[in-house]
């Protein structure tokens, strides 16, 4: 299992959004793009057969960036993280069609995060050895 | 006027059911046998079939889907003389649209013929619908042309939608096609996951919450069914929402109104729902644990997704057009199936179905970097070896339910090895009888044994039997291959194939 995350936001919300993911009980293998921008040409390349992502829009320009590679995230498990809950910033998230949608207004954020997270891998491996026990 | 098709054995039925057939005012074809019944099928435009059971070349039941997907795909009704219980089950699970006895009366007969014709006429009707934007629903199978038809009529409809199926089978993406398809398209399509929140947050989620609604609630929060409002919800995985939550969601679905937790006001939300789900609703209904009432509140119209070995005809389309994605999304010249490959797809069981298609292309495409065409070598190695294992577990102890006869030999040498895999002896070793585990020694021996046997197969494939470009490839000298080659009783122009290797395994 693969936690792809992509944090371009500041040091202080990327430490944090990476503690969570860092203390997540699961031990995911963790992969951290510092720029949205990294995001397309990672996911280009092969991936592995479990991957979630963790993205992280501090901006509406970074939502935007999110947008544009859309359709290389499509089948990927989402978890996304807004600059705000405003209906426009929420209309154009869900185009991402994200499992999880939360905002950095929330203070509440990061455990969420953790156990939304916590639970897709646990959900994602236990698929995984059912089709490898199969 | 309709075409009808009249099948059975006996030329005073053909003739008696022709004469009623035309005194109302459709065209009898008659076939007195499976065959010619197949012949007519597939070449004139049938708008029902009245099918016997017993017929001189075969069961009728058992033509019955051959019959119904024929070009025209008609309407089937059973007439037999030999009613049993399970061959009406079967027949109407297979497509039949009616099951009737011998004797039937001129009425009963002429009855349910306008109800069978009238039914094709309307469902003919809905094909004037627009042409699906199927994205990556990628099928031609009977089963998935019957999910494509249902899927039309939801993306017409604003009809609430259950999707089911097995993981991986692609419900998700039927959602995103029936919204994609349908007037809401310009709206939002917003995912509740159910199994993945946690069952404390799901309601708050759900419905949203006004400021100090709850511990923590510092700030309201809008729900997901607000943020539908105009647009599709997509319930993924239903059956995994809380029974506490089943009770309000099932009257937001029915008033369209809900109220946000902490909230005095009753809130307004427009959406159209969709939900899917891997598990039997029905037995949970019947556990206690789903609500009745919701269950077919959800099943206004159901889309059944096959599972990827019920539906094998598909496997070439599927591997075309998933390898061209990921080469195109890769950047890479396109890649295609070497001869054999695709036979190999299909001895497999496919738990994982077509996500995990995907996911064997995708490796497949990585391991073939270079190459045009992509071998049985390019697969993953858990996926050649549990081939091997059950292939050769097939023959040692029947059938195996993943495989569902070891390959034939192919020509050529195409055909690669399985993965590095212990002796059967030792790799017998349960996990549950440690007795049954070789040593440690034994093992890693075992395994490099087999690891060099399976590089000389690739090495004897990618020289063309050359062995000058072997060794080179090989970085060895020719003795030294030479007595590799003599050590795995293998020539350079010995012709190898999954099946070989598997009897050697064994």
């Amino acid at each position: 299992m693969l936690l792809l995350c992509c944090l371009p936001g500041e040091a202080e919300i990327n430490s944090r959004l990476l503690a969570v993911v860092n203390n997540l009980p699961c031990h995911p293998q963790v992969e951290v793009l510092k720029n949205a921008a990294d995001l397309g040409p990672r996911l280009q390349q092969p991936r592995p057969q479990c991957l979630l992502c963790l993205a992280l829009a501090p901006s509406g320009e970074d939502l935007a960036r999110l947008l544009d590679v859309a359709p290389l995230l499509q089948g990927i498990p989402l978890v996304l993280v807004l600059p705000d809950e405003q209906p426009a910033t929420l209309a154009q998230a869900h185009r991402l069609r994200a499992r999880y949608l939360t905002s950095l207004q929330r203070p509440e954020a990061p455990q969420m995060i953790a156990a939304v997270v916590g639970r897709m891998i646990e959900k994602y491996d236990r698929s995984w050895e059912t089709q490898q026990a199969c | 006027m309709s075409v009808i098709l009249i099948v059975d054995d006996d030329p005073l039925i053909r003739e008696t059911l022709a004469a009623l057939v035309a005194k109302l005012g459709h065209q009898a074809l008659l076939a007195p046998d499976l065959a010619q019944a197949q012949a007519l099928a597939a070449e004139c435009p049938l708008d029902l079939v009245l099918l016997d059971v017993q017929l001189p070349d075969g069961s009728g039941l058992e033509s019955l889907p051959a019959l119904k997907w024929s070009p025209s795909e008609p309407e089937i009704i059973i007439l037999t003389g030999h009613g049993d219980p399970d061959g009406a089950e079967l027949a109407i699970n297979n497509g039949a649209w009616d099951y009737l006895e011998k004797p039937a009366s001129t009425q009963e007969i002429k009855l349910t013929l306008q109800q069978a014709l009238e039914f094709r006429r309307q469902r003919r009707a809905g094909r004037s619908l627009p042409a699906l934007d199927r994205r990556d629903l990628v099928g031609s199978s009977p089963a998935m042309r019957a999910c494509l038809e249902v899927t039309a009529q939801a993306a017409a409809s604003l009809a609430n939608v259950l999707i089911t199926g097995e993981t991986g089978t692609g419900k998700e993406l039927v959602a995103w096609v029936i919204h994609d398809n349908g007037p809401r398209r310009a709206h939002p399509f917003v995912v509740v996951d159910c199994g993945c929140l946690p069952e404390n947050l799901v309601e708050s989620l759900l419905f949203g919450h006004e400021r100090g609604a709850f511990t923590g609630a510092n700030l309201p929060q809008e729900g997901l069914l607000g943020q539908a409002d105009g647009g599709t919800l997509f319930l993924d995985e239903v059956g995994e929402l809380p029974p506490s939550v089943q009770k309000s969601f099932l009257r937001c679905l029915q008033e369209k109104r809900f109220r946000p937790l902490g909230s005095r006001r009753e809130q307004q939300s427009d959406f159209r729902l969709i939900a899917a789900t891997n598990r039997d609703l029905e037995r949970m209904v019947a556990e206690g644990t789903f609500r009745q009432d919701l269950m077919f509140r959800l099943k206004s119209l159901v889309i059944e997704l096959p599972p990827l070995r019920e539906r094998l005809d598909d496997l070439g389309e599927l591997a075309a057009h998933h390898l061209e994605r990921i080469c195109q999304r890769a950047g890479l010249p396109p890649k295609c199936l070497a001869p054999g490959v695709l036979e190999t797809l299909g001895r497999y069981h496919w738990p994982g179905n077509v996500r995990e298609l995907v996911n064997v292309l995708e490796s497949a495409v990585g391991a073939a970097a270079g190459q045009e065409e992509i071998s049985v070598f390019h697969l993953p190695a858990y996926f050649r070896a549990k081939l091997a294992r059950r292939a050769v577990g097939g023959k040692s102890a029947g059938a195996s339910p993943g495989v569902s006869a070891p390959p034939p030999p192919q020509a050529g040498l195409a055909a690669a090895p399985a993965a590095p895999t212990p002796p059967s002896r030792q790799e017998a070793a349960d996990p549950a009888d440690p007795g049954g585990l070789p040593s440690l020694k034994d093992f890693k021996e075992s395994l490099a044994n087999q690891a060099e046997r399976q590089y000389l197969y690739s090495l004897v494939r990618y020289s063309g039997g050359d062995i000058h470009s072997a060794c080179q490839m090989a970085g060895v000298s020719r003795g030294h291959l030479y007595a590799l080659l003599k050590k795995h009783n293998l020539t350079l122009f010995k012709q190898v194939s999954l099946q070989d290797l598997s009897a050697e395994d064994a």
